[in-house]
C-alpha cells in the first residue's frame, strides 16, 4: 500500500511532483492530532431533555480516523437505553444523542454516559484499529482514549397551577349565575412554577372522572396563562375532587390541581329568632301571618351566609269550596347572613273573601287550625333576583290554612341542575 | 307552561280587595341599616296609621343613638310597606327607627330585606323600657347592646322586625357584646344560655364547648340542635379544643347530635393530633360519625388546609393518587358505598398510624 499526496513544488514556475512513499504507522497520528468528546445534557423544550455526545477529531490525520461512540442513557441512575455507533465518515464532528420524553418518564434526573473511540480501516498496516490501540502500541497521543465523558440534567415537573393572586380562591356553581355576594362560579388560574419548561403560556388541561361523578367547569381559553374559569356544575360530594387541572408544557403535565365545586344544596330549618318556633304564627289584621324560618346549606352541609333568594309558585289548587283567595305574589330578598323567613299570610276586609281568614292565637303552629284553603308548589332558588331562577334548594307545598299557613311535603336537597 | 297557567290562576284570583303575601325575608344587616339612616332612635310609635303601600307615623323619640334628634320629642315620618293595605290605624310598637332624610321630612328605613309589612319597618323590641344604656363603642355595637338588653330583659318580644344578632356578632365580635354572652352562659335563661353558647361557640371559645360537654342538662335544651350546630362551627387547632372534641366524639354515652357535632367540626379541624379519633370513628356504626371520619382523615391525608376543601399545593407525605381517589365528606357517598370509602381509610390508618406516631 501506498499513500499519494500532492504537494505544490515551486521553482521558477508552477510544477507539481507527485511523490509516493510507502504508509508508516506513524503517520496516522501526529502532534496535530486532537481528539475531542463532548457529551451535554439540554432541556430542549417542555417535555424533552436531549442527551448528546459529540466527538471530533482534528489534525492532520484527522481524515484517518471514523469517530465511534457508546453512550448510554439514564432515568434517576437506572439504565434505559445504550447506543454503540461508528461514523460511517472521518473526522467529525460526529453526534449521537438521545431524547427521552419528559411526560414517559417522569421528574428526575436525565443522564448519559460516553464511552469515545474512534476507528480507523487503514491504519496499523491496513488491519483496523482502534485509536486507543493505536495510542497505546505506538505511542504519540496528546489524549488518553477511551474517553469517558458524562453529563445530567435533573428534571423538576412544574408546580400545579392555582387560583390567581385576589381571584376567587373557591368555585360554586350557582346554577348559572356567576356570581352572588361571597359565592362565584368564577375565577382565574395562573400557571405554577415551570421549571425549566420553556413554553410560555402552557396549555391548560381539565380533566374530569367518569360519571356519576360531575364536577365540570369551562376555560375561556387553553392557550393562554390566565384563563378565565367558570363552574359548570358541582362535583359528586363534599370534598369530592372530581375536577383535575394541569399545565401542560408541550405535553410535559404539570402537578396536578384537584378542584372540588361546591353548590349551594339545601334548606334547614331554623328557628323563629322572636317565637323560638320553625313556623311562627300570629294574628295579622283580620287574619294571620305564619313566618317559616330557614337557613340554607352547601354540599358539605355548611351554612351559607350573605345572599340572595327567590321563589316562585306553580299552579294553585283549591282546597275550599268557592275559595276567593288572592295567591300571594312571589318575591326575591336578601338574606345578609345565615338566616331568612317565608312570610305567608293573608287578611281581607270583613265580608270580601270566602272563606274570611281567622285570626290564630299567637304561637299557635303546630296546634293551628285544620282547615284548608289553597295549595301550589313552591320553589325557592338561591342566589338570583330573578324569579325561578338560580340553584333550586328547595321545593314543597305551600299550603294556606284559614288561620295559617305552613310548608309541607319539603323536599331538599334538590338537584340544582337545571 | 306552569308559569303561564299561574298567570292564568293570578288573573282569576284577583278579584277582592284582599292582602296576601308569601315573599320571603330576612332582617338587613346592620351596617347597612346604619349608613343608610341619617337618625337612629329607640321610640314607641305614638300614632299613625297605614294606607295603601304609604306610613304615615309619628315616634315618641326615648333616646337618640344617632343624629341630632332630641330624647322626649316626636317626630314624624313616613315609610313604604310591599302590599297596598286599607287604612287602619298602627299598633302602638316601642322600638329601634332607622331614619333618612331631613327633620319634617323623615323615612323609615326598613329593617329587612325582602317583604315588608308594617311590622317591618323598624326593629321591634319589648314594650317596657331597658335601663338607658350608657353610650359604649360604635354607632353598631350602641345598637347590638340596647338589642341584647331586651333580650335580657325577658319581657314578651312583639312580632316585626328583628335584628339578626349571631349574624352580627359573628360578623363583627366586639368585647363588650362578648361581656354580656359571657354573663348569659353564666347565668341566664335557657334562651339566653342557648344564645350565649351559639355566640361563643362560633368564635372558638374554649369555655364554651367545655360547657356544652360538661353540663348534660344542655342537651334536653329544646334549642340543643342549635347548640350542636354551632360546635360544628368550631375550627380552633388548639391542642385541648381538639382532644376535647375528640372526646365527645367517640364518647358512646354522650347525645348522637353532640356526638356529630364534635366530630364534624374534628372532620374540619383535621390536625394530627385528630387522626386517631377519627380513626376510631370508622368503627362506628353511624354513618353520621363514619362520613365525618372519612371527610377528616382524608382532609389530613391530602394536607387539606383548616377551613378549606382543596388540597394545599406542594408535596405532602400522606397523599397518594389514591388518597385523593378515597376523599369525600358525605353521609349519602358512605351509605352508597361504604367498602370503598371504610375499608380504605381503616388500612391507611393501619399503614400509617405508626409514622403518625400512634
Amino acid at each position: 500500500m501506498e499513500v499519494c499526496v500532492t504537494k505544490p513544488l515551486v521553482i521558477v514556475f508552477p510544477l507539481f511532483l507527485r511523490v509516493c512513499s510507502p504508509v508508516l504507522h506513524s503517520q496516522c497520528v501526529d502532534w496535530t492530532t486532537t481528539f475531542t468528546s463532548v457529551t451535554t445534557a439540554t432541556r430542549v423544550n417542555g417535555n424533552q431533555v436531549q442527551l448528546l455526545n459529540t466527538t471530533t477529531i482534528g489534525g492532520d490525520y484527522a481524515n484517518r480516523w471514523q469517530p465511534e461512540d457508546s453512550i448510554t442513557w439514564s432515568f434517576g441512575g437506572t439504565a434505559e437505553a445504550n447506543s454503540q455507533k461508528l461514523d460511517p465518515t472521518t473526522g467529525g464532528p460526529w453526534s449521537d444523542s438521545f431524547s427521552p420524553t419528559l411526560q414517559s418518564y417522569g421528574p428526575g434526573t436525565y443522564s448519559i454516559t460516553a464511552q469515545n473511540d474512534a476507528w480507523s480501516p487503514t491504519c496499523d498496516g491496513g488491519k483496523g484499529i482502534l485509536l486507543s490501540a493505536f495510542c497505546a502500541k505506538y505511542g504519540g497521543c496528546t489524549f488518553k482514549l477511551p474517553m469517558n465523558t458524562n453529563a445530567s440534567i435533573t428534571v423538576q415537573r412544574p408546580t400545579r397551577p392555582d387560583y390567581y393572586p385576589g381571584a376567587n380562591h373557591y368555585l360554586y356553581f350557582l346554577g348559572g349565575v356567576a356570581a352572588d355576594y361571597g359565592y362565584s362560579a368564577q375565577t382565574t388560574f395562573t400557571p405554577g412554577q415551570a421549571n425549566g419548561a420553556p413554553e410560555n403560556p402552557p396549555s391548560w388541561v381539565v380533566s374530569y372522572q367518569e360519571p356519576p361523578f360531575s364536577g365540570s367547569l369551562s376555560l375561556s381559553c387553553t392557550n393562554c396563562v390566565n384563563p378565565n374559569v367558570t363552574a359548570t356544575n358541582y362535583s359528586l360530594g363534599c370534598n369530592v375532587y372530581d375536577v383535575v387541572v394541569k399545565t401542560s408544557y408541550n405535553g410535559f403535565l404539570s402537578d396536578p390541581f384537584w378542584i372540588f365545586i361546591n353548590s349551594p344544596w339545601n334548606t334547614v330549618e331554623a328557628n323563629d329568632p322572636v317565637g323560638g318556633t320553625w313556623n311562627y304564627t300570629t294574628a295579622w289584621g283580620n287574619g294571620w301571618q305564619s313566618l317559616i324560618n330557614y337557613t340554607t346549606q352547601d354540599m358539605c352541609a355548611l351554612t351559607l351566609s350573605g345572599y340572595d333568594m327567590n321563589e316562585w309558585f306553580g299552579y294553585w289548587n283549591s282546597d275550599f269550596p268557592g275559595t276567593s283567595w288572592t295567591p300571594p305574589t312571589p318575591g326575591p330578598w336578601v338574606a345578609p347572613f345565615t338566616q331568612w323567613h317565608d312570610t305567608m299570610n293573608f287578611q281581607c276586609p270583613a265580608g270580601n273573601c270566602n272563606p274570611m281568614p281567622v285570626n290564630p292565637p299567637a304561637g299557635c303552629w303546630p296546634a293551628c287550625g285544620t282547615t284548608k284553603v289553597q295549595h301550589a308548589v313552591q320553589n325557592f332558588y338561591f342566589g338570583n333576583w330573578v324569579m325561578g331562577e338560580g340553584v333550586l334548594v328547595q321545593q314543597d307545598t305551600h299550603q294556606r290554612y284559614l288561620d295559617h299557613g305552613e310548608h309541607d311535603s319539603i323536599v331538599t336537597p334538590v338537584s340544582p341542575v337545571n | 307552561m306552569i308559569k303561564g297557567r299561574h298567570a292564568l290562576a293570578v288573573l282569576g284570583y284577583m278579584t277582592v280587595v284582599a292582602v296576601a303575601q308569601a315573599s320571603g325575608g330576612a332582617p338587613a344587616s346592620l351596617d347597612q341599616l346604619i349608613a343608610n339612616s341619617d337618625y337612629i332612635v329607640v321610640g314607641t310609635i305614638a300614632g299613625g296609621s297605614a294606607s295603601g303601600v304609604t306610613l304615615n307615623l309619628s315616634i315618641a323619640i326615648e333616646a337618640v343613638l344617632k343624629g341630632q334628634l332630641t330624647a322626649g320629642a316626636i317626630v314624624g315620618a313616613t315609610g313604604t310597606i310591599t302590599e297596598p293595605a286599607q287604612t287602619h290605624a298602627l299598633a302602638l310598637s316601642r322600638g329601634i327607627f332607622f331614619l333618612s332624610g331631613a327633620q319634617g321630612a323623615l323615612l323609615l328605613v326598613p329593617a329587612a330585606s325582602g317583604y315588608l309589612d308594617e311590622r317591618d319597618i323598624f326593629v321591634a323590641l319589648p314594650n317596657v323600657a331597658s335601663p338607658p344604656q350608657p353610650p359604649t363603642g360604635t354607632l353598631k355595637e350602641q345598637v347590638m347592646l340596647e338589642v341584647l338588653g331586651a333580650m335580657a330583659s325577658g319581657e314578651p318580644w312583639p312580632p316585626g322586625g328583628r335584628i339578626d344578632v349571631l349574624g352580627e356578632y359573628q360578623a363583627d365580635p366586639t368585647a363588650s357584646e362578648r361581656s354580656v354572652f359571657q354573663q348569659w352562659m353564666q347565668g341566664g335563661s335557657p334562651q339566653l344560655i342557648t344564645t350565649s353558647l351559639r355566640a361563643l361557640l362560633a368564635e372558638g371559645n374554649a369555655a364554651a364547648l367545655t360547657r356544652v360537654a360538661t353540663d348534660t342538662s344542655l342537651q334536653g335544651n329544646p334549642a340543643a340542635s342549635s347548640i350542636f350546630d354551632a360546635v360544628k362551627l368550631l375550627r380552633s387547632t388548639d391542642a385541648g379544643t381538639v382532644a376535647l372534641l375528640g372526646q365527645m366524639a367517640v364518647n358512646g354515652s354522650s347525645a348522637a347530635g353532640l356526638r356529630a357535632a364534635a366530630a364534624t367540626a374534628l372532620a374540619w379541624i383535621h390536625t394530627q393530633q385528630a387522626v386517631p379519633y377519627l380513626a376510631q370513628l370508622l368503627n362506628d356504626p353511624s354513618v353520621t360519625l363514619q362520613a365525618a371520619a372519612v371527610g377528616g382523615l382524608a382532609g389530613f391525608a391530602n394536607n387539606v388546609p383548616v377551613g378549606a376543601h382543596e388540597p394545599a399545593a406542594g408535596a405532602w407525605a400522606y397523599r397518594t393518587d389514591d388518597t385523593i381517589a378515597h376523599s369525600v365528606f358525605s353521609e349519602a357517598a358512605i351509605t352508597a358505598r361504604p367498602t370503598y370509602y371504610l375499608s380504605f381509610w381503616q388500612v391507611w390508618w393501619q399503614t400509617n398510624r405508626a409514622a403518625l406516631g400512634y
